[in-house]
């Protein structure tokens, strides 16, 4: 065993927190292409340790998405969501010609492509996707519907998860899925979290089979964006902790009630003492789901949905603590707390919703010292 | 960072397992409805190795490590061990034995850690006063230095394996106006003059340890039985401390395993309308909930025994927050457990009701939760 963070992840941590973060680059305003290209070329989409396919590295990329969404809370998911996950499918999935087409741009933070991958019916199963693309015209015809796509700003595509039959599927990147024909995008809100999530429907709109990452084992590819996805959320959501504890204790350590420093006051000093306990808790969590997703992905899922339920939760819970101790601060003055309060609630029903995690986590428990049977 | 444990400690722990559920989860059950510390299994636990597992093989122990050791109060809880014994052997083994260990003189060590180490003598501590808890510079026994004697006065309250120690390490001001400074530690023997320790405290849970008052009327100990120097008991008390968050947490860590086994296999035999309550929902969440608890507590845990493996000072900020969460965040998963076996869960029958009670001692006892809070919060 070993809780230190290893030399590699420190050293990129302080290149990502010495980086000057743009600061237009919040989605709040729609835009997150300086933020992206700010972080590709420090690196943050890869190569080397950011793929994340090294137990290290997968550590690494959890603590990095928790230190971006500590500076840009809606900015850093809408670029996860948007770059990150799709670079890390077409370097583990992806043929010559979409690595060749994709992953440079990706990686440099010059491409948006959210990934739509979850519908309304199997927001937990991917194995029952209904989403399918059909060979033709040298490309493949999609249709189905995608629901909880994170949509940050305009894109320059997306890459719609669809099965190809015979148990195999693909990504299937749509380029100016704003104009494309076959493919409509509309907003459903998000909690006022200042973070844009669509839903995608698809009727037979076209791809280039160039522009296919795929097709490969369906299970492989469904099982890796579930983990990735929810992974990504760990971060976020501990970043979005980290925020909110950080915040809330800057100001209770600076306001001064009744004479004396507020975290002098006991109510206040315990609850800090309480956010903190969860923050350092929900971090080590999301750092041991990491390591174990990346060196045992198929061992890993119940450990990685324990953290999904308990990190948003957790993030859930602080936002909210946090505000109570900012006081009237945490509501209008210090943005920072309610809009990460807001992001929070919203991270409970993207990826794996929590409540189908938790549900996925009983079935586990059951397979291991329950009744066949039953 | 890297999260596994070697081949060894997998299968040590799991031998561990073997061992409680063959030797000493079969008497839990009837010693904890008879309030009745369990001699057999407390000499059972030094003879398979447990009690002394991290003192030296010289004095009787098996030299292991911290995590290895945590693992072991881990197997137990989740083998089903009840709370009583592993909190009679924390107490005993970390609070007691371990201060001998590392402060006692050659002698000391070599009279005192070889019993304790195979359970032939039993340990316990004396610092908590009737007046004096988590504030231990408010404690009012004295020591009196005469001749080449001590002459300890006062009482201590709460201290487990009181009636039955034969060996307390014993708190106690030897310069009362130096407040912490002025604190030492005496090794005083079962049988010594003036010594006696009260009954059988009623608790709601741990009910297979005994806990009670000690008292101390003009009771002489040799001056040899001084452990270090004058004026160094806090300390030692304090490095009591990492034991507290993390061996003597090891076995909450356990408890959770053990009760999602028990969990669902209740709920796969358990049928209501028409199917068993394990296809429910609430069930799930149920198991969900103590799983998660689980995963999040175990990973605080072996990192304060990792820390200590590695010879850092006790970092007191995350010792608190194992503490604090573990203590404070068990509460609703355990719930949910006695609430998964319905009225059954209400009963002595299923476990899960002894869990629950001896459960609760978790936020109390080696420092309450809000002493945890008041720890972190200055150290933020």
């Amino acid at each position: 065993m070993d809780f230190d963070l290893s030399q590699t992840v420190r050293e990129e941590l302080r290149v990502l927190e010495s980086l000057d973060f743009p600061a237009s680059d919040d989605a709040q305003d729609g835009n997150p292409r300086p933020l992206a290209a700010a972080l590709g070329r420090a690196g943050y989409f890869g190569p080397g340790s950011r793929t994340g396919s090294s137990p290290d590295g997968a550590i690494g990329v959890i603590a990095a998405i928790e230190a971006s969404t500590c500076r840009a809370a809606a900015g850093a998911l809408g670029i996860e969501a948007g770059v990150r996950l799709l670079a890390m499918a077409v370097d583990t999935f992806g043929g010559p010609e979409p690595r060749a087409a994709l992953l440079g741009p990706l990686r440099a933070g010059e491409m948006i492509a959210p990934v739509a991958f979850r519908e309304a019916a199997s927001a937990s199963k991917a194995a029952v996707l209904q989403t399918a693309a059909t060979a033709c015209d040298g490309g493949y015809h999609v249709t189905g519907t995608k629901v909880g796509v994170v949509w940050p700003g305009e894109p320059d595509a997306v890459a719609v998860a669809a099965s190809c039959g015979e148990g195999r599927a693909g990504l299937f990147v749509v380029r100016s899925p704003g104009t494309a024909a076959g493919i409509s995008v509309t907003k459903v809100g998000g909690f006022g979290a200042g973070v844009t999530v669509v839903r995608v429907a698809c009727e037979s709109c076209h791809v280039a089979a160039a522009d296919v990452i795929g097709p490969v084992p369906a299970p492989a590819l469904y099982g890796a964006l579930e983990l990735w996805e929810d992974l990504t959320l760990l971060g976020v959501a501990n970043g979005l902790t980290r925020l909110a504890t950080t915040r809330a204790l800057a100001h209770a350590k600076q306001a001064v009630v009744a004479g004396k420093p507020l975290l002098a006051h006991q109510w206040a000093g315990y609850k800090a003492a309480e956010l903190l306990a969860q923050q350092q808790t929900a971090q080590l969590l999301a750092y041991r789901a990491a390591w174990s997703a990346a060196s045992d992905p198929s061992a890993a899922r119940a450990l990685v949905d324990c953290a999904r339920v308990f990190c948003t939760e957790t993030a859930i819970r602080v936002t909210q603590e946090a505000a109570r101790i900012a006081g009237a601060d945490g509501a209008g003055l210090d943005a920072d707390i309610s809009a990460a309060a807001a992001l929070a609630l919203l991270l409970q029903i993207l990826g794996t919703p929590v409540e189908n995690a938790k549900l996925r986590i009983g079935d586990d428990v059951l397979r291991s010292w329950g009744s066949p049977a039953a | 960072m890297e999260f596994s444990l070697t081949e060894e400690q997998v299968a040590f722990k799991q031998e561990v397992v073997r061992f409680a559920r063959a030797e000493i989860v079969p008497r839990c059950r009837e010693h904890d409805l008879k309030e009745e510390f369990d001699f057999e299994s407390f000499r059972k636990l030094g003879e398979f190795g447990i009690l002394g597992l991290h003192f030296p093989e010289e004095l009787g122990g098996s030299g292991a490590d911290v995590l290895t050791t945590v693992l072991a109060g881990e197997a137990l809880g989740e083998a089903g061990v009840d709370g009583g014994l592993t909190l009679a052997y924390g107490a005993h083994s970390f609070l007691c034995a371990d201060t001998i260990l590392r402060n006692g003189t050659d002698e000391q060590r070599r009279k005192l850690i070889p019993k304790l180490a195979s359970g032939e003598h039993i340990g316990c501590m004396g610092l908590t006063e009737p007046d004096a808890g988590s504030d231990v510079a408010a404690m009012k026994t004295t020591a009196r230095r005469q001749g080449d004697r001590y002459v300890l006065d006062g009482a201590k309250m709460f201290i487990t394996n009181g009636p039955i120690a034969d060996v307390a390490v014993v708190y106690a001001k030897t310069q009362p106006e130096l407040g912490h400074g002025g604190i030492s530690a005496f090794i005083v023997e079962k049988g010594t003059p003036g010594f006696t320790a009260g009954p059988p405290l009623v608790k709601m849970g741990v009910r297979t340890s005994v806990t009670s008052e000690l008292v101390f009327a003009g009771c002489e100990v040799p001056a040899a039985n001084l452990l270090g120097r004058e004026g160094q008991g806090f300390l030692m008390a304090m490095q009591t401390v990492e034991w507290d968050r993390s061996a003597l947490l090891a076995p909450f860590v356990g408890s959770g395993t053990y009760l999602l086994q028990k969990c669902a296999a209740y709920a796969s035999e358990r049928t209501q309308f028409g199917r068993p309550i394990a296809a429910f929902h609430a069930t799930k969440q149920k198991l969900a909930s103590i799983r998660v608890f689980t995963e999040a507590a175990r990973s605080l845990v072996y990192r304060i025994a990792w820390c200590k493996d590695q010879g850092r000072p006790l970092n007191h900020l995350e010792a608190a927050v194992a503490k604090l969460f573990i203590g404070d965040w068990s509460l609703s998963p355990i719930n949910d457990a006695v609430l998964l076996h319905g009225g059954y869960g209400y009963c002595h029958e299923y476990d899960v009701e002894r869990v629950f009670r001896d459960s609760r001692l978790a936020p109390i006892g080696g420092g309450t939760s809000d002493i945890q809070k008041m720890i972190i919060s200055k150290l933020m």
